[in-house]
Parts: structure tokens; sequence; C-alpha cells
């Protein structure tokens, strides 16, 4: 590795991206780096909110403190930010760098676009979260098996470096099931075969614009007015890892799936049955824990 | 009323879904209730919290009424100038809100709330307590309950929690009301009486908060259940200064043996698994005299 390497990671609040990237940092000071950063970057505080972090990790000690802006490594946490737009994740993609994605088919494989040289990874972590039951405060911590994916495919961190992170992150009782996690992820990354196709020109990294500046207030913009819109900040995506799901016989139409739904995602049908709008459900289970009739499972959600 | 009844009458939706609420969140399900009671002709002032972020980013919204951002402090005074606005246009058929948490209520907006009190300003307050500051990750407010966990409260919180409904009362203002997002068909009620109610009314909502409070994101009904049929939290309305216990809380007073041990609610959340048994015990002893204390009440003339 020469001089500095930088790594962006996307993805949802609630996944444990933040920790992630703290416990990468800790893992590289272990390993002998000198120079380690963990940068969140959080526009608010919402679980499923959109949300980056970054790290650095050098021999030497590190002197910037912005943003990332040209990543040597992608870590995107939640695969429906690559199916949405692409551009989004690889912004600032250093040619030759690393994606690495957690998605359990094939199916955003050929969506994939990379500048030229990059290598790309797949694991699935949200199968192994599910199977290890690694959940925090009700949410599956998606990013943590991305660690040993992300150690895999770079080389950069041992698994006995992120054992001894993780050790001093975690009590004890959580360390051996986020270890395993972990581990399980770097032993199934697999490496991801990319079509000259698939190389695109590198897309430059996005840098905030400069806010201009307004001398007399009738050179202010007018007062930004915002249009309802279903779906204000897109679909739910793989947030959800479970899905509700309606058994027609069972139930009674009592409405009360309907009414209980802190989302508003079940509507009404000509026969007055739930109809639940997969699009936004976020999968929180409430319908499903207040259905009367128990007409409602819970199921992992198929779309992956 | 059914939730059958309510969807004939009152189908339509404000909150839109696909928004960028956390799962589960109780906010968003009251909020949804209080505007299918309002309808459209309805202004919302929303100061400083969650609701300004779960609203969502402009260019689009999730709220299909009139929803204005303010500055923590200001929202009473806001709702003031907008009430006035409307006045002066001569529209009269509009119902003006304004929806805050408990930090933007309690601690730092009860100036500003306090003078439209006093000055009857023609407008519903709503205060939806999460019991924290949630928009900026869970600080304690004067509205956190004692023994519960923040990022401000690591071991528990050592002060009682505020009584804002009854600190309103005490202004003489014509109505106050408590209700629970577990309870959308009081929610619903309770709006409508407001709605049809000159002067300042004060609504007052506990709503469960998933990452907050530490539950899975499928209890968020159960847990305010919980905190209503254990005595925790009470249901009750002051209208013209006569106290009247809502059925929710009249049941578990009248009968004893529907009350839940206050154990089971503190019990199904991480945020108190500093309390002791011995600190539940006590908790349990103060409920019950409370309890005792409300049943004179039910009927009378709290202030004069
Ligand atoms: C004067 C001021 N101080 C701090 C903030 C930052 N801030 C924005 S929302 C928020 C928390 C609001 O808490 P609460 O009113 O309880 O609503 P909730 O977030 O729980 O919905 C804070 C501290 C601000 N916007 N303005
Ligand atoms: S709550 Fe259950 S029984 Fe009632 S309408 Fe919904 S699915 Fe049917
Ligand atoms: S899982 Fe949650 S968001 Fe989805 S329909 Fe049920 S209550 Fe609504
Ligand atoms: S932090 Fe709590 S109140 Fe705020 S949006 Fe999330 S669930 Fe709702």
């Amino acid at each position: 590795m020469h001089e500095m390497f930088e790594v962006r990671w996307h993805g949802r609040g609630g996944q444990g991206v933040v920790t992630a990237s703290r416990i990468l940092a800790i893992a590289a000071f272990n390993e002998g780096f000198a120079g380690v950063q963990s940068i969140p970057w959080i526009g608010a505080e919402r679980r499923g909110a959109q949300i980056e972090a970054y790290n650095r990790i050098s021999r030497t000690p590190i002197l910037l403190h912005s943003q990332v802006y040209s990543p040597d490594a992608v870590v995107v946490v939640d695969p429906s930010m690559i199916t949405r737009n692409n551009n989004v994740v690889i912004r600032g993609l250093k040619k030759s760098g690393f994606l690495i994605i957690n998605t359990a088919g094939t199916k955003v494989i050929p969506s994939i676009r990379v500048p030229e040289e990059c290598l790309v990874y797949v694991v699935d972590a949200t199968s192994i979260c599910l199977e290890l039951g690694l959940q925090a405060a009700g949410l599956y911590v998606l990013a943590m098996p991305m660690l040993g994916a992300f150690a895999k495919a770079t080389g950069l961190i041992s698994l006995k470096g992120l054992r001894k992170a993780v050790e001093s992150s975690f009590e004890s009782v959580l360390v051996e099931k986020n270890m395993k996690a972990i581990e399980k992820a770097y032993y199934s990354t697999l490496k991801v075969h990319i079509t000259p196709e698939q190389y695109i020109p590198p897309v430059p990294p996005s840098r905030p614009e400069r806010i201009p500046e307004f001398r007399h207030w009738t050179d202010l913009p007018p007062v930004p007015v915002s249009t309802p819109s279903k779906g204000s900040i897109g679909k739910t995506g793989d947030w959800r890892t479970h899905m509700p799901v309606i058994d027609k016989e069972k139930c009674t139409k009592c409405l009360f799936c309907w009414m209980y739904c802190p989302e508003a995602a079940v509507n009404v049908n000509e026969e007055g049955f739930p109809e639940i709008d997969y699009d936004y459900c976020k999968g929180c289970g409430v319908c499903f824990n207040e259905c009367p009739r128990k007409a409602i499972r819970m199921v992992v959600d198929e779309k992956k | 009323m059914s939730a059958r009844k309510i969807y004939q009458e009152a189908p339509e939706e404000y909150v839109l879904p696909g928004n960028s609420a956390c799962q589960g969140c109780g906010s968003t399900l009251a909020l949804r209730w209080i505007l299918k009671a309002l309808g459209k002709r309805t202004v919302i002032v929303n100061p400083a919290s969650c609701g300004c972020v779960y609203v969502g980013l402009y260019p689009r919204t999730a709220i299909s009424v009139p929803y204005i951002q303010m500055a923590f402090a200001a929202g009473p005074a806001a709702a003031s100038g907008i009430v006035g606005g409307l006045a002066a246009r001569g529209e009269k058929d509009v119902t003006v809100v304004c929806w805050a948490g408990d930090g933007g209520t309690a601690d730092i907006g009860v100036s500003s709330l306090s003078g439209t009190a006093e000055r009857n300003t023609d407008y519903i307050y709503f205060c939806y307590d999460n019991e924290a500051y949630m928009n900026t990750g869970t600080q304690r407010s004067g509205s956190t309950p004692a023994g519960a966990w923040t990022t401000t409260t690591p071991l528990g919180k050592k002060e009682n929690k505020k009584d804002m409904a009854l600190i309103m009362a005490a202004h003489r203002i014509p109505y106050v009301a408590t209700t629970c997002s577990s309870y959308p068909i009081d929610i619903y009620n309770k709006t409508k009486k407001a709605k049809n109610i000159k002067g300042m009314r004060y609504i007052h909502i506990l709503v469960p908060c998933p990452p907050g409070w530490r539950f899975d994101t499928g209890l968020t009904v159960k847990i305010g259940r919980l905190a209503v049929q254990s005595g925790m939290w009470l249901l009750y309305e002051v209208e013209n200064g006569v106290f009247r216990l809502s059925p929710p809380s009249r049941t578990i007073i009248e009968k004893p043996e529907k009350r839940i041990p206050v154990r089971e609610y503190i019990r199904a959340q991480e945020r108190f698994s500093r309390m002791s048994d011995e600190e539940i015990k006590s908790l349990q002893e103060i409920i019950d005299k409370k309890l005792e204390k409300v049943a004179e009440l039910d009927g009378k003339t709290l202030f004069f």
C-alpha cells in the first residue's frame, strides 16, 4: 500500500455503518497503521436515512480531516442504492479501486458500473445477519459482516486485527456473534467477473457547492415549497429485511393493520381487504403484532 | 367506533408513505390520525424535531397539508402569527396546529407556548412526546421519565418527568387532553372534539420511539398500550377545567385486576435496563398512589 487508503461506506441509519467504520479504524490501528480515521456523515439522525461513513488508513499520521472524496474502496451495505443510482456510490472511486457490495443473488451484478481495473466483490451479509440473528435494537446490523468482506477483498487488515477491535468495542456476549458474522463473510466473499462494457469513465468526486452570496434580500431565491408525494425519500429498498404477507383466508377485514400502520402503507381494496404497498412498507412488523386473527406473517423479503 | 367505520369516514391519508421516519415510528402514526380528524384545511407549524425530518427534503414532502418548519423556540409564536394572518384574510375554516416534540415543548418552546395559552390563541398545540430529543440522537429532555437511559443520562435520569399537560391545564385554557399513539381512535376523537372548540387547545400524545427507547420496531403499539395499561401514562381530558379520565385509564383504575404491573412496561424496553428491581418496585408504589389520587379527581374541577 502506498500512502493513504481511503474508504467510503454507503448504508442506511440503523445498519451499523458508523460502528463498522469505527471498528475498521481500530482494527487498522491494531495492525500497526499509525494514521487512522473514522468519520460519520449523517444528514439526519434517522433510521433508514441514507448515510455515509469514511475511513482513512495510513502508515503515517494523517493531517487531512475532510470527507473522503476519492475513495480507494467503496463498501455498499444496502444494494438498493446501486440499482437506483450507481453513480452515487462510485463517485470519485479510483481507477483499480475496490467496490464491495452486500447482495444475495447475482441480480445487481449486470447493473454495476465501475472505473477501469476496479475489483468488485460481493457477499451476502443480509443472510449472514438473519442466520445469526445479529440485531441491535430490532434492526439487522448488516454493516458488521461487511468488515469481513473488506478484509478479504483488500487484504489490508486481518481477521485477528478485527477480532481485537471487536473485543474492545462490545460487551463480551456480543463479541462472538459479531466475529462469527465477520468470519462467515470473510470466507464467503466472492470476486465478480466484470465485463469490459461495465467499465465506465471515472465519475468525478462530488464536492459541496459553494453557497452563493446574497447582497440584498431581493436577490434571494423564492421560498422553497415542497410538493407532497408518496415516496418522498424513495422506495424502502433493502432497509427492510422482513415483509408482512396477509393471508386472505384468515383475514376478517377488521382493518386493524390499516389503522396501526405508522407508514400508511396499508391500502384497502374494493372488496374491503387490506393490501400492503410493498414499495413503501418498511417492514416494521406492527401490523403483524396487531392483527387479531394472526392473518399476517413476516417473511424474509424475497426480492433480494 | 371501529377501524372499519373510521375508514369509511376518513379514508384519506395526509401522511404519505415512503417518508423518512424510522420503521415503526409512533410519531407518524399519531400525526396520521390527527390529520384524519382535522382534514385538508389545516396548517401545521413544526419546530425543529423528528417531524422536520420525516416530512422530507425539498423538493418533496410526505405531508399533504401546508407544513411550515420553524426555529425551535418559535413554534407557538409562528402559529400565533398564522392565526392572525388567516383572521385578517377572513379565512374561518382553517385549523392552525403546532406539532412539536417534547423537547421543543417542555424545555425550549415552553415560554412562547405559555404565552399563547395566556392569550388563549385560537389554535391546537400537539406535543408528541417521545420522551427525549430524538432527532439529534436521544438526549434527555424535561419530559424524559426518571430511570431512562439517554445519551446524556447514561446511568438513567435522576429527575422526574415534567407534567406538561397539567401545566397547560393550569393556564385555564378551554381544552387539554392526553392520549397515546397506540390508541388511534382516541386521538381521532379527541382531535375532532378539539377542532370544534375555540381558543387554545393542548393535546399531549405519548409516542413510543423504537430507536430511542430501544425496542423491536414491531412493538410500537404494544409498548404504548403497556404504558397506559400499567398506569405509567394516563389518558384524560380537562374540559373547561373539569378533569375526566378516558376509558382505557378509567378501566385500570376501577378494575385493578386489569392493571398490568409496571415491570412489564419497564422491562420491555432497553432504555430502562439500568433500573433495578427495587427501583421498579418503588415506581409501582408511586403509580398505585397516583392512581388512587386520580380516581378522586375524576369528574372534578381542577383549577378555579
Ligand atoms: C436552538 C436550537 N438548538 C438545538 C437545535 C438542534 N435540534 C434540532 S431537533 C432537536 C431535537 C428536538 O427534540 P424534540 O423537540 O423532543 O423532538 P424530537 O426530535 O424528539 O421529535 C435539536 C436539539 C436546534 N435546531 N435549535
Ligand atoms: S388486522 Fe388482520 S384480520 Fe384485520 S384486516 Fe388486517 S390482516 Fe385482516
Ligand atoms: S410492516 Fe409496518 S410499514 Fe409494513 S404494512 Fe405492516 S405496519 Fe405498515
Ligand atoms: S427517532 Fe423516534 S420519533 Fe423520531 S422518527 Fe425515529 S421513531 Fe419516530
